[in-house]
């Protein structure tokens, strides 16, 4: 009985583990839940029934086997990558099975035997898990690394299950309720972590999303103050033709020159920076550029894209997290220099951003980082700009010459059909 | 020797433009030709008529014909790839079709003399790459086609294909050795295609499209190298 709801939890939580393993390799899906309860709650009853029931180990080889193949053909078609996942899976699983159980018993086939270790078997398949997730993710280079520390927790459970086993320190009865205890405990702090860093990612989003709306009602007031200024104008106009036409026939060309000179100063609203049409990167760009030209004395811009840009929301990502740091860069040196050079060619989106910056580069973990105190935040950013740059498959290039600070990065903007 | 064309409906920024030409011509000891339109109409049978202009500076807002439609006639209903096409155009908004038409640059009004030298520097470079001649060997004769001319290079067992926009020749070579002496403009993005950067109408990771529509892919081992090479030269 007590082997029972052991053997029911640890497969429980192995399952848990499964579908962990589904989300590092092929990411997290939404669709088709009902599909994915079905087949991960149909793999549970027949594992389970089935090693209650035989004790045999290839039917649990098979049964083991055929059910994460038929979950892993939830996520992919692809046949070579089917087996791949699974037999990569399977192995872990039974590694961990065959390290967990064999110092202690002599295990033969067809007989049972108590399932205490099953539990220490779960929680190393719960470390593998930790470190295949760390792994693939610092090579994808997506925040949200988890820490070691985190494997420290099964690591503990397992160093207490061994010592209780080992000095027979208590009864059979309290060993089970410890390992369950153990293993309820670890999947609790195992799915906090994760909301928590659900919720920060969230909180980045609508950071994200507020800076977004900023842009815009910025951008809404510069129209309207360029509409304002055109309205008094043309409400003007008849006076000015008059002049002009006075001065015209006094032969005053200087004067002239000056006057309608001074028309288009009038009309130019100096705050609108750069006027590409494309109303999402315009406003982004206004906004950053705005602080820059207040702040620093050399703001160079230009920018030949379309009117319409295919992802725009991204390529905006892009343009304010650098254009943030260049900025705050530029700010702290004598020169104050930005250049922006934004272009589309040949289906490519070409980004060149150069700032001054007072020379001192700390190669960080993961790329460069600046000198400035909001270090942690300056790391998401770049982060944010490198991960958009790969799901398009671009590339980024970070340089420095002579206190210039340069960023460069291509993004593929269109798909051809073969 | 270089036939430069401008079409404006702004007369006086016509003049303004061609004097600057004229100046930078004169400072770099440049001979130069230069023809105005202030109509994409006449422009256009101009060009009809078999006439040539390597450089041409293109208002986007013409009267009748728009600038957009010229570029468009220029490129795909007369082919010609070659002519360096830089639009001018009072604000820097753009549409979508511009892009299309390959253009060099886009200059915003009021120009100024160093803008007009910068783009002229460039234009009298690329068009000076594309008048240099590849030689090769077709049995015992000796053929030149000029580097301008060739769109790709494609190897096909022991012989190599020149793919130009009006017709195709072959000589014996290997890609590997005929990429060494060939100049910056081409890269090689498969074992067996050599491409003319200067015809791609749009790159992806994973492939290429040429102005004649021709879609190449690009090798795995390549892709890198080739994404690299764009972001270098961008």
């Amino acid at each position: 009985m007590i082997d029972i709801i052991i053997c029911i939890s640890t497969n429980l939580f192995r399952i848990y583990l499964i579908r962990r393993f589904m989300q590092i390799f092929f990411g997290c899906r939404e669709e088709e839940k009902g599909k994915e309860i079905l087949v991960y709650g149909g793999f549970f009853l027949i594992n389970t029934g089935t090693f209650l029931m035989f004790h045999l180990v290839w039917i649990n080889i098979i049964c083991n086997l055929v059910g994460i193949g038929l979950i892993v053909l939830l996520y992919t078609k692809s046949i070579k990558m089917n087996l791949f996942v699974t037999c990569s899976i399977y192995l872990i699983n039974i590694g961990c099975d065959a390290v967990s159980t064999l110092p202690f018993i002599e295990y033969q086939d067809g007989e049972s035997f108590t399932q205490v270790y099953a539990v220490i078997s779960v929680l190393l398949i719960f470390i593998c898990e930790l470190f295949t997730e760390k792994i693939i993710n610092e090579r994808k280079h997506t925040e949200n690394i988890q820490n070691f520390s985190l494997a420290l927790v099964p690591i503990c459970s397992i160093f207490m299950l061994c010592l209780l086993i080992y000095i027979k320190a208590s009864t059979v009865y309290g060993l089970v309720i410890i390992s369950v205890g153990l293993i309820m405990s670890n999947f609790l702090i195992f799915n906090l972590y994760n909301m928590l860093s659900s919720t920060l990612s969230q909180k980045y989003e609508n950071e994200a999303l507020r800076q977004k709306i900023q842009n815009y009602s910025n951008q809404i007031e510069l129209m309207l103050q360029g509409e304002e200024k055109v309205k008094a104008l043309r409400h003007d106009m008849k006076h000015h033709m008059s002049e002009l036409k006075l001065m015209a026939m006094e032969n005053a060309n200087r004067e002239i020159q000056k006057y309608i000179e001074d028309m288009e100063a009038f009309i130019e609203n100096p705050n609108e920076i750069v006027s590409s049409g494309n109303m999402e990167i315009d406003s982004m760009l206004n906004y950053m550029l705005h602080r820059a030209k207040k702040e620093l004395h050399i703001v160079n811009v230009k920018m030949q894209i379309p009117s319409a840009v295919s992802h725009s929301f991204d390529v905006n990502i892009i343009l304010g997290n650098l254009l943030e740091n260049a900025i705050e860069a530029a700010i702290q040196t004598e020169e104050k220099q930005l250049d922006v050079d934004i272009k589309l060619k040949q289906g490519v989106l070409w980004i060149k951003i150069e700032n001054s910056f007072q020379g001192r580069l700390k190669k960080g973990q993961k790329g460069l980082m600046s000198t400035k105190e909001k270090a942690e935040q300056h790391g998401i950013g770049l982060n944010n700009v490198r991960k958009i740059v790969e799901k398009y498959n671009g590339i980024m290039e970070i340089c420095s010459r002579d206190n210039i600070f340069c960023v460069k990065l291509i993004l593929y903007m269109s798909k051809i059909e073969n | 020797m270089y036939n430069i064309g401008i079409c404006d409906d702004g007369r006086k920024i016509c003049s303004f433009i061609e004097n600057m030409i004229l100046l930078y011509m004169k400072e770099r000891e440049i001979q130069a030709d230069t023809k105005v339109w202030y109509t994409g109409e006449g422009l256009c049978s101009y060009l009809r008529q078999g006439n040539h202009i390597d450089i041409l500076f293109l208002d986007i807002e013409l009267i009748e014909l728009t600038g957009i439609e010229v570029g468009d006639f220029i490129r795909n209903q007369l082919e010609n790839r070659e002519m360096q096409i830089v639009y001018i155009s009072g604000k820097a908004a753009y549409a979508q079709q511009l892009f299309k038409t390959q253009p060099m640059d886009f200059l915003v009004k009021p120009i100024t003399q160093l803008q007009i030298n910068e783009v002229m520097d460039l234009a009298v470079k690329i068009i000076g790459k594309k008048s240099e001649t590849f030689e090769f060997k077709n049995g015992k004769e000796h053929y030149y086609i000029s580097y301008g001319e060739i769109l790709y290079f494609v190897s096909e067992g022991r012989k190599i294909k020149i793919i130009t926009p009006r017709e195709e020749k072959e000589f014996y070579g290997k890609i590997r050795e005929l990429e060494k002496n060939l100049p910056g403009e081409f890269i090689t993005i498969h074992q067996s295609y050599i491409i003319n950067k200067e015809y791609v109408t749009r790159y992806t990771y994973e492939m290429v499209e040429l102005v004649n529509g021709t879609i190449l892919t690009i090798s795995k081992a390549n892709r890198k190298q080739v994404r690299e090479k764009i972001l270098r030269e961008g």
